[in-house]
């Protein structure tokens, strides 16, 4: 199903010249209007002039996120005051908020990217969307708000927590679509258990979007079956636009760009250079088309690549794999690069441990030290200390030939590890704490 | 054969503590009680009136419980008794993953009862019968829950 057939299924060279176009006009936007921008270009030795293609594209200047913190609140605005009718700002969990503003234009933009998402599930009109997003200056609220009215749907503006009342009115209205992070699907999944429902029989719930955190396949598989739905991951970020710069058809297999809208380059994280398709590094994106905060070449630190091949789904848009990580969230552990992901990955494959974890790192004198915490499943029989003690090196073995370093392991009493309901926060470092 | 709970407890300060809080605030009576324990966590293994609702409410309160089949003997609680049945099990090449003992009294004469955990319960009990040592039967611990 598409929302917008004639554009993302649009052929490749239309897409290019459309992108070319926009990136002409953004170029000049962003050099006349932003004076970030205009020392970038300066610094560069670059005009707006230079720019006459996509092809072009490598000759602009990165954005960070530390020029949009210098560029607090306002100064990153390419748009007369009087036309911005939105702002949202980033969580700020690493230091200052960033800003972002919208035209109505660029809502309006927004609100198609999402609904095609919607579309590309397999939902649309009539269909009850329950939205446990956050609601606020966090962008994944409002994003999925504006998009399930744009495709039509029934929204249900539950924002997150209460988690009984989500199950039950996720059971009395019949809903057919949730919008969540991964993790509080399961919890939600969890909680419905509890409260003595099956959710695969007793609830109409056929479909998720869920995103704003990574997540392994497994996981995918897992929420899958205890909701007995389809669950589609859906990408996005404050500082590009909010959820649905990229997300899955019903094929699963990858992540559309919304092309017509971004440009997606895949870098090293180190030399800047561009990395072939197939191959993992850092997502850029430059916007083509907001209005009031365009960006060019912003690094996103998100880890993934660009699937090469068409997606059978009949989409022309290229698709980006699942975020791996990002490149600040990557741990180095004894000097191997881990990702959160990759544990995440093992547990998940291990049906006797549930999918919540904690990680903590500590150091013992020059060593690093990584422990895992995870809690056994309810099914999970066992009566002697072997059986435990067996579980414990099975996940060890399999953590060490995934990850090449030794973890330890400890088993917890169930609910020990705390059910997080947005972004989770998996990862305690006390590295040099006790320096 | 009787069932067993086994409980995994964390090697932290209050767990048992927790644990025997959750079984009184349920009106269950605890016969016997047992752990298994290593650096970081132990088994609560537990014999009481009613396993079944034991292990629904221990599961609800977050505890990771499983039941297990148990056989259990009676043995007079006199010097030797425990040792009689040991021979058998020895003679009959019975594998016995742990043991532990408890005492009851039937018909006002000490008896102990010893629970023993082995894979062919089913053959450790008639050979015990055989030998003529008595089985306790499930009644005698448990309400039927």
């Amino acid at each position: 199903m598409f929302f917008q057939k004639a554009i993302e299924t649009m052929p490749r060279e239309q897409i290019a010249q459309l992108q070319s176009h926009r990136l002409v006009h953004q170029a000049r936007r962003c050099f006349e209007n932003i004076p970030f921008y205009r020392d970038a270009f300066n610094e560069k030795g670059i005009t707006p002039e230079d720019i006459h293609s996509i092809e072009d594209i490598q000759k602009l200047p990165f954005t960070t996120k530390q020029d949009l913190r210098r560029a607090y609140p306002f100064k990153m605005f390419g748009i007369d005051r009087d036309k911005v009718v939105r702002i949202h700002c980033s969580s700020g969990t690493t230091g200052i908020a960033t800003t972002v503003g919208y035209t109505q234009r660029d809502l309006d933009d927004w609100a198609d990217c999402f609904a095609r998402v919607i579309y590309a599930i397999g939902g649309g009109r009539h269909d009850i969307l329950q939205n446990c997003f956050g609601y606020g200056l966090f962008t994944g609220g409002l994003g999925a708000h504006y998009g399930g009215t744009r495709a039509g749907c029934v929204v249900l503006p539950v924002s997150v927590g209460n988690t009984d009342r989500q199950v039950r009115l996720m059971h009395d209205f019949g809903t057919n679509i949730l919008c969540c992070t991964p993790s509080y699907a399961l919890v939600i999944a969890d909680r419905a258990r509890a409260m003595g429902y099956d959710p695969v029989e007793d609830f109409d719930i056929s479909m998720g979007i869920m995103g704003s955190e990574p997540w392994s396949e497994n996981l995918r598989q897992q929420i899958q079956t205890s909701l007995g739905i389809k669950a589609a991951d859906i990408y996005g970020l404050s500082e590009i636009m909010g959820p649905g710069v990229a997300g899955e058809c019903i094929a699963q297999d990858g992540l559309h760009i919304a092309e017509d809208h971004f440009y997606a380059e895949i870098v090293d994280p180190k030399t800047l250079a561009p990395v072939p398709d197939g191959h993992y590094g850092e997502l850029v994106i430059t916007t083509l088309t907001k209005e009031c905060s365009p960006l060019l070449r912003y690094r996103t630190r998100d880890i993934t690549r660009i699937i090469p091949g068409q997606c059978l789904c009949g989409r022309t848009f290229r698709r980006i794999d699942r975020i791996k990580g990002r490149s600040d969230d990557m741990l180095i552990i004894r000097g191997v690069n881990v990702f959160p992901s990759q544990i995440e990955q093992v547990i998940t494959e291990m049906p006797d441990v549930s999918p919540f974890y904690q990680i903590v790192l500590t150091n013992d004198g020059e060593l690093d030290r990584i422990e895992l915490q995870v809690e056994p499943n309810e099914d999970f029989a066992f009566d002697e200390v072997s059986e435990i003690e067996g579980l414990r090196d099975k996940l060890g073995a399999e953590l060490k030939k995934n990850l090449g370093i030794k973890v330890q392991i400890r088993i917890v009493e169930p609910r020990t590890i705390q059910r997080t309901t947005g972004k989770s926060h998996r990862i305690i470092d006390k590295r040099g704490e006790n320096l | 054969m009787i069932q067993q709970l086994s409980v995994f407890i964390e090697n932290t300060p209050g767990r048992v503590n927790a644990l025997f809080q959750g079984l009184s605030e349920q009106g269950i009576n605890v016969h016997a009680f047992t752990i298994a324990d290593t650096k970081d966590f132990g088994i609560a293994r537990l014999i009481c009136d009613t396993p079944k609702k034991a292990c629904t409410k221990l599961r609800d309160a977050g505890f990771r419980v499983s039941l297990t089949d148990v056989a259990a003997i009676y043995v007079p609680d006199r010097p030797g008794g425990l040792g009689k049945l040991l021979k058998l099990t020895d003679q009959g090449a019975f594998d016995i993953q742990y043991a532990y003992c408890f005492s009851m009294p039937q018909n006002n004469e000490p008896y102990a009862i010893d629970v023993m955990r082995t894979d062919n319960i089913k053959g450790l009990e008639d050979l015990c019968v055989n030998a003529g040592f008595s089985i306790v039967p499930a009644k005698e611990i448990y309400k039927l829950d």
